[in-house]
């Protein structure tokens, strides 16, 4: 089914995804290891004078899990929809480049060296994403011009040789850090500075919108290289720039919440099946429901074991299959 | 595989029966007469009455043969294994979880040392496959430590050292159980790893040690033994102290908490009780008393000032 | 450096006045790798329909991307209405030429009507969504391949005819003035094959562009093409009316193998079929 991009269907799209993701937030701010009611999340959120515990449940640990995993969501799903379009593949999601392999070697490098580099993990991560970045691309290029096709070569090649490595050097740390490695094998939420969140918000936010911007290339980018070059896109220079904002999108969020995967594969299909393939309808489904989908997961991931916590990732591999093989069901049955 | 005895020509038959089974009633626990014997995790093992050459699989037990004054018969050791410093200049088999067979099998041993916390299973069963056995030591308890180090002793046929080393340490133990007695007991979060935060469960050897020190491991209903913990639930339990264990590359600055959003409300992070401990605290050997009364300073002040081991 | 012209053929271009697109291929030059197009000229007026033909390698497909202004030409240039094509940034020449070549295979699910919809990407301004006459365009495209009634299927889901006949639309949506197709008819059956070139010769009287079809229909070409050219190993050897290029000797020669050229006693143009031969 593919609902036409107009500019109602749009802000129609917008406002009830907008809605659903507001009720979830509310709900994940609500719900716990602690049920507060609506009231006190209220009150958490914008009262002033002493905190009592429920309200510093809610403003120190629920709301910044919360906003990150909607900007995370939102991030994932974003950089998937855009990597398919770019890669005309719809197994991409924003690691087959590469991108969260290269982030979790440069954190676990950073662990390995130890001390004060150690602390600065984020930093690390996003610079091993950076270096893979550039690498692919340079990889990619095929006669001076990025192709699609080698680009997906280049980035799957090197994932395997990172994680390769990534498991050579786990070998060498001792038992007890393999223990916190997990992290960026299944991510978590559930750490997040204020600087890192007023970070994150414009450059994700950015990043999101500068994929809009190539939302009507990415249609066109759908037919083939050559059919959109024949229909006037420069094809080289919106590749290249999608292939840096969707990396960088991916890159910032792995880097603060490790590889949660699934959903930068999941949810872009999910869109479609709802909106269909016009990116200008897409783009916008894809991150508002990546960030209602990671809210819930989250929620899941925190409350199904309480008082231990699950991955999220496994949440969201766990919890995302069964819906899209429904939803697939549906359309196709 | 097992060691099949050597025939003795003279010997008749019916003495070599009684003999056997002799040796099987006096089997318990491991004793300098019998060679097949059930070590501390639990499976049966056949050993040389006097081994010679013992290779250690982890760090614990290394520290446990030197201390017992046998390092001479050390043949090779973990990269890991760092204590005493000369257990260094061993030859190295590798890293705990995936040590070199190989290696192991070319140094020779009469007899392997591992630990079913940090070894694993698939070691074992290759060694034996190699005609190597391996004693396996497990300690849930400090108790269970204080009987690793009696194991090692009997094995290695310097039994009753081993059992006067750890009256010592029990004395100590005893001496710091007597201070704290009576004092009011600190609720103490372990951090093993704060991103996702994983602390110790309620039935390992280290809340039981931080029982011992005086203080309330907050990790009740908590099974596993790495188990994963949420924030909320840490805020909800309130901890009085939190400690990190010191290691090469975990070594987070502990300011840094006061500006993560959820720890820094937390009243230990507030107050500034958070300090690291020395690894030792994690090992089943006799240091592990010097940690145990390092954190029990820490719990319980003497003088009412914080201790060293503070930051 | 064999060309033979005939009248039809060489005129310089720019004495000749024209109402509507003029294309002009002068002294165009192509090398890539071990592959030359030697010097090319032809011409072609409004309404005009120009077949490029010869066998496999011949440098067909490459001669058309080099008219469209899309593959920078060693020397010469083509003009379209006094433009040189390869001199105009992509977006402006999309909106002029229409190039339709082998498809790429499409993984995702579009509608038809979503997929010639792409063919107004060039005409597209600053706004976000297509105008109504865009959308009357896209509407005008479906009913000329006669595909309204496939509007809302996937693209996926129809046959190869008709996917091939969705292509053409999305150019015609583009509405160029320049038309080019490469093997629009290599799936169809003799029906529709019939009808796709009658329907580009009609539309380009009718809409008033200038269209360059590459195919492998020799008899199509000969009945509803004005000018051809036969190319054989980069070289265009022939061009002009088909009674001027489609001679026996030649194709025989060109084709590898027999060939008898009969006249077509409807049309009076040439139809050519191959010999049967045993051994």
């Amino acid at each position: 089914m593919s609902v036409p991009a107009t500019r109602r269907n749009l802000l129609l799209t917008i406002v009830l995804l907008s809605v659903g993701l507001v009720v979830v937030s509310l709900a994940a701010l609500m719900v716990g290891g602690v049920h507060l009611p609506l009231r006190q999340v209220w009150v958490g959120l914008w009262g002033a004078g002493p905190a009592g515990q429920a309200e510093v449940i809610v403003r120190e640990i629920r709301l910044p899990r919360v906003l990150l995993a909607m900007l995370v969501g939102a991030a994932l799903a974003s950089s998937g929809t855009a990597l398919q379009a770019l890669l005309r593949n719809p197994l991409a999601d924003p690691y087959v480049l590469g991108i969260s392999s290269g982030a979790a070697l440069g954190a676990i490098v950073a662990l390995w060296v130890g001390g004060r580099v150690a602390n600065a993990s984020p930093l690390a991560a996003f610079a091993g994403a950076l270096v893979t970045m550039v690498w692919v691309f340079a990889l990619g290029r095929r006669a001076g011009r990025l192709s699609s096709y080698t680009l997906l070569l280049a980035g799957v090649v090197t994932a395997s040789f990172l994680s390769a490595v990534i498991i050579f050097v786990l070998s060498m740390l001792s038992t007890r850090d393999v223990r916190g490695t997990a992290f960026w094998l299944m991510g978590d939420l559930s750490v997040v500075t204020d600087v890192q969140l007023h970070l994150l918000l414009p450059v994700i936010a950015l990043g999101i919108g500068g994929l809009y911007f190539f939302a009507k290339d990415l249609n066109v980018l759908l037919l083939g290289e050559q059919e959109s070059a024949h229909l006037g896109v420069n094809v080289t220079r919106v590749e290249t720039l999608v292939y840096i904002l969707a990396s960088l999108l991916t890159g910032v969020a792995v880097s603060v919440s490790g590889a949660i995967g699934y959903l930068g594969l999941l949810v872009p299909h999910l869109g479609r099946m709802v909106v269909g393939s016009d990116h200008r309808m897409l783009i916008p489904t894809a991150a508002l429901g990546g960030a209602i989908m990671l809210v819930v997961s989250d929620l899941l991931a925190r409350t199904l074991v309480a008082p231990g916590e699950l991955p999220v990732g496994a949440v969201t591999a766990v919890a995302g299959a069964p819906v899209f093989i429904y939803l697939l069901r549906r359309t196709t049955g | 595989m097992r060691r099949i005895p050597n025939e003795r020509s003279g010997l008749k038959k019916r003495h070599t029966i009684a003999l056997l089974l002799a040796g099987v009633v006096c089997m318990p626990s491991a004793t300098s007469l019998g060679r097949l014997v059930t070590d501390q995790s639990g499976r049966r093992v056949d050993i040389p009455a006097s081994p010679q050459r013992v290779v250690s699989l982890a760090p614990n037990i290394t520290e446990i043969i030197y201390a017992l004054g046998l390092g001479d018969r050390l043949v090779g050791d973990t990269d890991y294994c760092d204590y005493p410093p000369e257990a260094k200049l061993k030859p190295h088999v590798g890293s705990i979880v995936n040590p070199s067979l190989e290696s192991i099998a070319a140094l020779k041993p009469d007899l392997v040392f591992g630990t079913a916390d940090a070894n694993r299973r698939e070691t074992a069963d290759q060694l034996e496959r190699l005609g190597i056995p391996l004693y396996g030591l497990a300690a849930h308890t400090f108790d269970d430590a204080m009987q690793s180090i009696e194991d090692v002793g009997d094995v290695l046929g310097q039994g009753a050292k081993a059992r006067s080393i750890v009256e010592g340490l029990r004395k100590r133990a005893q001496a710091v159980e007597q201070r704290i007695q009576g004092q009011p007991r600190p609720r103490v979060l372990f951090v093993v790893w704060y991103r996702p935060l994983i602390t110790a469960g309620s039935h390992t050897f280290l809340s039981d040690v931080i029982r011992r020190a005086g203080g309330i491991p907050l990790n009740e209903g908590l099974r596993g033994e790495w188990p994963r913990l949420s924030l909320e639930e840490v805020l909800r339990r309130e901890p009085d102290v939190i400690l990190f264990p010191r290691t090469e590359s975990f070594s987070p600055a502990l300011d840094e908490f006061t500006r993560l959003p959820g720890w820094r409300e937390l009243r230990a992070v507030k107050e500034h009780h958070m300090y690291f401990v020395p690894e030792t605290i994690m090992r089943p050997c006799p240091r592990l008393v010097d940690a145990l009364e390092q954190l029990a300073g820490i719990l319980h002040p003497v003088s009412g000032s914080p201790s060293e081991a503070r930051k | 450096m064999n060309l033979e012209s005939t009248s039809a053929g060489l005129t310089h271009a720019n004495s000749v006045k024209s109402v509507g697109p003029h294309l002009s291929v002068e002294g165009v030059v192509f090398r890539y790798l071990h592959f030359s197009l030697a010097t090319t000229n032809f011409e072609a007026q409004a309404g005009q329909v120009v077949a490029i033909v010869g066998p496999n390698g011949s440098g067909k497909s490459t001669l058309l991307e080099v008219v469209s202004g899309h593959l920078k030409p060693a020397e010469g240039r083509v003009l379209l209405d006094g433009e040189d094509l390869h001199r105009l940034p992509p977006r402006e020449r999309a909106r002029r030429v229409g190039l339709a070549m082998q498809e790429t295979i499409l993984l995702f699910a579009l509608d038809v009507r979503e997929f010639v919809r792409q063919g107004r990407h060039p005409h597209l301004g600053r706004g976000l969504f297509e105008s109504p006459e865009d959308e009357r365009w896209v509407d005008w495209a479906l009913e000329k391949t006669r595909l309204t009634e496939f509007a809302s299927r996937q693209v996926t889901e129809i046959s190869s005819g008709e996917f091939q006949r969705a292509v053409l639309a999305r150019t015609l949506a583009q509405r160029p003035r320049l038309l080019l197709l490469d093997e629009p008819t290599a799936n169809l059956d003799i029906g529709y094959q019939v009808e796709m070139f009658r329907l580009v010769r009609d539309l380009a009287a009718s809409e008033g562009f200038v269209a360059v079809i590459v195919t492998h229909e020799l008899n199509l070409a000969a009945e509803l093409a004005d000018t051809i050219l036969l190319l054989d190993k980069g070289q265009c050897l022939r061009q002009g009316s088909a009674q001027e290029v489609f001679d026996q000797e030649l194709l025989s020669r060109v084709f590898r193998t027999p060939v008898l050229v009969e006249r077509n006693p409807a049309s009076g143009r040439p139809r050519i079929n191959w010999v049967a031969t045993r051994s």
